[in-house]
C-alpha cells in the first residue's frame, strides 16, 4: 500500500486541506475567543443591571408589605430578596488590589446590610414593633441608596474601562480582519502552490513515460527512460515499459541477425547454384568437346597408323602422345586420379610443348616416390603448366623455366607448379581468390587457374586449398595443398 | 513551473506564518486590553489581607496627590488593598455616603481627610463600633480630635509664611492670605491665619490686609487672588495655603505685571511652582509633607490592627522650597 499513487494523492490533498483547514480553524477559534471576550465584557455589567433591578423590586416588595402587610407583597419581597442575595453572591468578596473588585466587595457589603435591615424590618413588622420596623426600614432605604450609588460608580468605572478597552480593541480590529484575510488567502495560495508542485512531482514520470511511448511509436527504440524515483504504480509501469522496450529492441536485433544469416545463406545458395550452373556448363562443354575429341582421337590414331606406314616415326610418336593426352584430358575432370597419372599427363603435355617451343623453355619435374599413390582431382597440374607457359613465360624468348614438384608434408600432399616468368600482381591474385564473376581466367582448350582452385575446394570439401605466391618480374608459384586420403 | 510552484508555496507559507503570528499577537493584545480594563477576575489580581478605604476631597492639589502617593506606597508593606473614594471638595457632606459604605462593607481601615470643622470624634466612635480602624488625616486637627490624627500643622505653616514675608518686607508687609476652601467657617479660627498673625506681630505695623477663602474649583484661586490685589492696592505679599492657589496667585501677579512688587509665599510642591520659584515670581513655598502623612497613616493603621493602640495626634512638619534654600 505504501508508495502507491493513490496514497500520494490522498496524502497531498490531506496536507493541502490541513493547511487551509488550520487557517479556517484558527480564524474560527480566534473569532470565538473574541466573541467570548465580548460576552465576558458585558457579563459584569449585566450583573449590575440585575442587582439594580433586584434591589428595586425587593424594596418595592418590602415597602408594599410594610405599608399593606399583604402576603403577596411579602412573597414578592422574599422572592426578590432571594434573587438579590443570589446575585450578590456573584460579587467579589475577596480583598484584591483592584479598585473595581473592591467596589464589588463594598457593594456586597451594602447589599448584605440592606438585606439584614430589610429582614429585620419585616420581622419587626410581624412582631408589631412599629418603631423597630420603621427604624430598620429607614436603614434599609439608606443601604439601598448606598448600593445604588456603588452600582452607579461600578457602572461608571465599567463604562470608562469599557471605552478604554473598546478603544484598544477597536484599534486592532481592522488589522485583525486584514491579517485574517491575508491568513486565509495565504493558506489557500500556499495549498494551491503545493498542489501544483505535488502534481508535477506525481505526473513527471507519466510525462516521461508518454514521451518514451511516443518515441517508440516513431521507431526510436533506444529512447532512454530515467530510473524511477519512487516505488509506486508509475514506477512499476515505467519498469514494465523499459522491459518491453528492451524486449522489442532484442527482438529486432534477433530479426536483423536472422535476416543477415538468411541473406548470407541466400547468397551462398546463389553462389552454389551459380557454381553448379557453371559446372554443368563446363560438363556440357566437356561433353560437347568429347564428341569431337573421339572423332579427333580416332583420327589421330589413324594418322599415327599412316605415319608408321610411311616410316615417319617421330610424327607417329607425336600423334600417339597427343592422342593419349587428349584421351586423358577429355575424361570427366571431377574424377579422382593418382598423382602418378597427373605426372604422366603433365610429362606428355611437356613433351608436346617441347616439340612446339624446342628449347625456349626448360621443364623440371620432381616427384617424391611416396606421393605417387596419393589421390588427386584430375587435371590439376596440366592447366597450371599451361598457365605458366602461356601467361607467365609468354614474353620470355629464352631462359624460361617451369618446375613441377609433388611432395608429402605431414598429412597433406603439396603439388607445386612454379615459373620464373612475369608473375601476377597482388590485385590479380585477389581477384582470382575472390572469384569475382565474369573474371574467370580461362585458357584456350584448358581449364583455368580459377577452375583449379574451385575444383580443389569442392573436391576436398574445403579441407584443401591453393596457395598463390607471386613475385612480380621474378616468377610465380602455385601450390596445391591436398589432404592425404581425401576422396571426392 | 514546478520550481515556481515550490517558490510560491514557500513564499505563501511564510506569509501564512507571519499572518498567523500577527493575528495571534493582535488577538492577544486585544484580549489583554480587555482583561486589563474590563475582564477582571479576583483570581488574577493580587490579594491583600486588609481592605483600606481612603476618603478625600476630589482636588488636584499636590497635598492630596502626595497623601495618596504616601498611602499607596506604604499599603503593600501593610498587606492592604487601598480603595480611594473622592468626593467633591465643595461639599464635605458628599463624603458621608463613602464613610457609610466603608462601614457597611466592613472594611478593615478607613483613612479620611478631615476638614478642620468636621465631627471627627463622632466618626471615630462610629467606626470603632463597626470594627473599623479610623485614621483621620488633614491639615489641622479639629477641636476635640480623637487620638491618631495625623496633620500637616497649618499653624506652623502660617508662622513660617509670616516669617518669610517679614524677612523681606519687614514692617512694610501688607499681606493677603488665601485660605483653604474647606475650613471651620471663621477665617480668624484658621490655624494658618493664626500662625501668620502671630509671626508678623514682631514686625509692626506689618499687617494682614486681606484674607479670603478660596472657592472650590480650578480657577477659584485666580479669582480670589485677582480680587484681593485689585481691592487692596497696598498689598505687597500673598500667602497661599495650597499648591493650586499658589499657581493661581503667581499667574495673576504675572498677568497684572506685579512681579517684584508683590511677594508670594506658596504652599506645597509642583513643577509649576518650581518654575515660578526659579523665575522669582514665587519667593518660597512651604511644603507640607503629605507623602509622609500618607505613609504615617498606613503605619498607624498597621499598629492599630496589631495592638489596638491609638497614638496621639502628630504633625508632619514642613520644608521650604525656594531658589536658594530648602530644609525642614
Amino acid at each position: 500500500m505504501l508508495g502507491t499513487v493513490r496514497l500520494k494523492i490522498i496524502a497531498n490533498c490531506t496536507l493541502v486541506l490541513l493547511i487551509v483547514g488550520s487557517a479556517t480553524f484558527y480564524t474560527g477559534l480566534a473569532s470565538s475567543q473574541l466573541a467570548r471576550s465580548v460576552v465576558i465584557f458585558f457579563r459584569d455589567n449585566l450583573l449590575m443591571e440585575d442587582l439594580r433591578q433586584d434591589l428595586d423590586q425587593t424594596e418595592e416588595g418590602l415597602t408594599g408589605y410594610l405599608t399593606a402587610k399583604s402576603s403577596d407583597s411579602l412573597k414578592d419581597y422574599i422572592r426578590n430578596s432571594s434573587r438579590l442575595s443570589e446575585h450578590a453572591l456573584k460579587l467579589n468578596r475577596a480583598i484584591r488590589t483592584d479598585d473595581y473588585l473592591l467596589l464589588q466587595r463594598d457593594l456586597a457589603g451594602t447589599i448584605d446590610a440592606y438585606l439584614e435591615d430589610a429582614n429585620a424590618s419585616v420581622s419587626a413588622k410581624r412582631g408589631r414593633d412599629v418603631k423597630g420596623y420603621s427604624d430598620r426600614f429607614e436603614l434599609s432605604v439608606r443601604d439601598a441608596e448606598l448600593s445604588r450609588l456603588l452600582i452607579t460608580r461600578i457602572e461608571g468605572i465599567f463604562i470608562s474601562d469599557s471605552l478604554k478597552a473598546f478603544s484598544g480593541f477597536n484599534a486592532r480590529i481592522s488589522s485583525l480582519l486584514a491579517t485574517n484575510a491575508v491568513l486565509v488567502a495565504a493558506a489557500t495560495f500556499m495549498g494551491l502552490a503545493l498542489l501544483v508542485a505535488f502534481s508535477y512531482k506525481l505526473t513527471r514520470p507519466l510525462s516521461r513515460l508518454a514521451e518514451a511511448a511516443m518515441a517508440v511509436g516513431r521507431g526510436e527504440y533506444d529512447h532512454e527512460l530515467p530510473a524511477p524515483e519512487s516505488n509506486d504504480e508509475i514506477a512499476t509501469t515505467t519498469a514494465a515499459f523499459s522491459s518491453m522496450q528492451a524486449s522489442i529492441r532484442q527482438a529486432f536485433e534477433e530479426l536483423k541477425s536472422k535476416s543477415e544469416v538468411e541473406k548470407r545463406l541466400m547468397e551462398e545458395r546463389v553462389r552454389v547454384l551459380d557454381m553448379d550452373h557453371k559446372l554443368k556448363a563446363s560438363e556440357l562443354l566437356a561433353l560437347q568437346t568429347q564428341i569431337n575429341p573421339h572423332f579427333m582421337f580416332n583420327t589421330l590414331s589413324a594418322g599415327m597408323q599412316l605415319a608408321l606406314s610411311e616410316d615417319a616415326e617421330r610424327t607417329a610418336d607425336f600423334l600417339e602422345t597427343l592422342a593419349v593426352f587428349i584421351r586423358y584430358a577429355l575424361q570427366p575432370p571431377s574424377r579422382q586420379v593418382e598423382v602418378a597419372d597427373e605426372i604422366e599427363c603433365v610429362e606428355r603435355y611437356i613433351w608436346l610443348l617441347r616439340l612446339r617451343f624446342l628449347d625456349r623453355f626448360k621443364f623440371e619435374v620432381h616427384v617424391d616416390e611416396e606421393a605417387l599413390r596419393v589421390h588427386t582431382p584430375a587435371l590439376l597440374l596440366q592447366p597450371l603448366v599451361e598457365n605458366a607457359v602461356t601467361r607467365g613465360l609468354k614474353d620470355r624468348e629464352e631462359g624460361g623455366t617451369v618446375r613441377v614438384s609433388v611432395r608429402l608434408a605431414g598429412q597433406e600432399a603439396i603439388l607445386t607448379v612454379e615459373d620464373n616468368g612475369d608473375g601476377m600482381s597482388e590485385a590479380e591474385i585477389q581477384r582470382i581468390l575472390r572469384e569475382e564473376p565474369g573474371q574467370e581466367i580461362l585458357h584456350t582448350g584448358g581449364i583455368g587457374l580459377r577452375n583449379v582452385i574451385r575444383r580443389v575446394t569442392l573436391a576436398t570439401n574445403g579441407k584443401g586449398h591453393v596457395e598463390l605466391i607471386s613475385h612480380p618480374a621474378q616468377g610465380m608459384s602455385v601450390r596445391i595443398h591436398l589432404p592425404v586420403g581425401v576422396e571426392s | 513551473m514546478k520550481k515556481v510552484a515550490w517558490i510560491f508555496a514557500i513564499v505563501f507559507g511564510l506569509v501564512f506564518l507571519c499572518a498567523t503570528l500577527m493575528n495571534a499577537d493582535l488577538i492577544g493584545r486585544s484580549r489583554t486590553a480587555l482583561n486589563r480594563n474590563v475582564l477582571r477576575s479576583p483570581t488574577r489580581s493580587t490579594g491583600a489581607r486588609y481592605h483600606l478605604v481612603v476618603i478625600l476631597p476630589d482636588s488636584n492639589d499636590s497635598f492630596f496627590r502626595g497623601l495618596v502617593d504616601g498611602i499607596s506606597e506604604s499599603a503593600p508593606k501593610a498587606d492592604a488593598a487601598v480603595q480611594v473614594f473622592r468626593y467633591p471638595g465643595t461639599s464635605p457632606l458628599e463624603a458621608e455616603p463613602y464613610f457609610e459604605i466603608a462601614l457597611k462593607a466592613k472594611v478593615d481601615g478607613l483613612i479620611m481627610f478631615i476638614p478642620s470643622n468636621d465631627r471627627v470624634a463622632e466618626r471615630a466612635q462610629i467606626a470603632a463600633r463597626n470594627g473599623v480602624v479610623f485614621i483621620p488625616v488633614g491639615t489641622e486637627a479639629p477641636p476635640g480630635s480623637q487620638p491618631g490624627f495625623i496633620g500637616s500643622g497649618s499653624l506652623r505653616q502660617g508662622i513660617e509664611g509670616g516669617r518669610r514675608i517679614c524677612e523681606v518686607l519687614g514692617s512694610a508687609a501688607r499681606i493677603g492670605i488665601i485660605l483653604p476652601a474647606t475650613g471651620p467657617g471663621k477665617i480668624l479660627d484658621e490655624p494658618i491665619y493664626r500662625g501668620l498673625a502671630a509671626a508678623i506681630k514682631a514686625f509692626p505695623p506689618a499687617s494682614i490686609v486681606a484674607a479670603e477663602r478660596a472657592r472650590p474649583g480650578v480657577l477659584s484661586g485666580e479669582e480670589t487672588a485677582s480680587a484681593m490685589v485689585r481691592s487692596h492696592p497696598s498689598l505687597n505679599a500673598l500667602l497661599c495655603s495650597s499648591s493650586s492657589d499658589t499657581v493661581s496667585a503667581a499667574q495673576v501677579i504675572v498677568d497684572m505685571n506685579k512681579v517684584g512688587s508683590i511677594l508670594i509665599i506658596g504652599a506645597d510642591e509642583s513643577p509649576e511652582i518650581h518654575r515660578y520659584i526659579q523665575k522669582g515670581v514665587v519667593k518660597a513655598s512651604i511644603v507640607r509633607d503629605s507623602i509622609w502623612i500618607g505613609r504615617e497613616a498606613v503605619s498607624a493603621f498597621s499598629r492599630s490592627k496589631e495592638n489596638g493602640s491609638a497614638l496621639p495626634p502628630v504633625e508632619a512638619g514642613y520644608s521650604v522650597s525656594s531658589s536658594n534654600e530648602g530644609g525642614r
